[in-house]
């Protein structure tokens, strides 16, 4: 479940406190230039934050924070970064038999590969990405593009 | 949240603009034009082709957008003289399909389908400008779409001469995508 803050304060996540509203994150989106942070809360003690003031992950898992800073790679410098976005995506993957005598599931429900969180942003004329993948298990990676 | 994805064959003179003629179960491919259909009672002659699939994915649920969408073989070994076309934007029209091997495309054959996930989207989504589907543009109750779909799909089994007999290998082909 996604969960974002804003600079005023206000947060929205993907669904409320009933657990049965749905939020899209178009309404994230409708927002973006407010945001402050955005959250993966995997489970109810791991968690993936991304800062979009300054570029900074933290990896949450049981009460312990892990701070990852834009400058920890060295490859630019976060404060010139310009028109700051998020990147958020699931990527999922469903599967089709061919040659199979029973065939497929009339519907088939996705499978998730990774959620994407982190930011992308325009340094030196050039588009930056910076994300990290999460599996379903809560491991992770970083990239860079 | 969660997308539900359908696979919807047009079969017979069902074009682009309708809304195909069957839900499909499987994409076996045989000699007719006929959607879940049995491969053993629709044989393909070796050196012959089987009847062109044409297909579009139907995604349904909650969802922000939809984008890069990416279809390969994923598993399943082919025999010799065996090969499956695939093209993520096709036009059918209303004629039915055949066993012709598909047309080329503004002079392109229709490639081999991909045996690994291709590097950039090979399906294309229908908004012509951004190649994303936005659950605003078919929305069908407030935050939720049904009735959203990737352009047309051609697929078709090729074989040669020197196709051995008896049944092809199952294949698996997979879809991966990213959703907002």
């Amino acid at each position: 479940m996604w969960k974002a803050k804003f600079k005023d304060g206000s947060t929205l996540q993907e669904f409320d406190d009933s657990g049965k509203n749905e939020v899209l994150f178009g309404k994230v989106m409708a927002r973006v230039t407010e945001l402050e942070t955005l959250s993966i809360l995997l489970t109810s003690s791991k968690s993936f934050t991304i800062r979009f003031t300054d570029g900074r992950f933290t990896l949450s898992n049981n009460g312990v924070d892990i701070h990852i800073y834009g400058f920890d790679f060295q490859k630019y410098d976060i404060f010139k970064l310009t028109n700051i976005r998020p990147i958020y995506f699931v990527r999922e993957t469903v599967d089709f038999n061919i040659g199979a005598r029973k065939g497929l599931q009339v519907a088939s429900q996705p499978q998730i590969n990774f959620i994407a969180l982190g930011f992308q942003a325009n340094y030196e004329n050039k588009n930056i990405k910076r994300y990290l993948l999460i599996s379903p298990g809560g491991d992770s990676l970083i990239k860079d593009e | 949240m969660a997308v539900t994805v359908y696979w919807v064959e047009f079969n017979a003179g069902y074009g682009d603009g309708s809304t195909g003629t069957a839900l499909a179960q499987s994409l076996n491919f045989g000699s007719v034009d006929l959607a879940n259909l049995t491969p053993a009672s629709y044989p393909i002659a070796a050196g012959s082709n089987g009847f062109a699939k044409y297909i579009k994915i139907h995604f349904s649920g909650s969802y922000t957008q939809i984008s890069n969408a990416k279809l390969w073989k994923s598993n399943g070994a082919y025999k010799t003289g065996e090969a499956i076309k695939f093209s993520g934007n096709y036009v059918k029209g209303t004629g039915a399909p055949t066993a012709t091997a598909l047309p080329a495309v503004s002079g392109k054959a229709v490639p081999d389908i991909a045996v690994a996930s291709p590097g950039s989207a090979n399906v294309c989504l229908p908004d012509l400008t951004t190649d994303i589907l936005k659950q605003s543009e078919h929305e069908s109750s407030p935050g939720y779409a049904s009735g959203a779909y990737s352009s047309m799909m051609a697929f078709q089994l090729q074989t040669t001469s020197s196709a051995p007999a008896g049944p092809v290998n199952t294949k698996t082909i997979s879809l991966t995508y990213d959703r907002q």
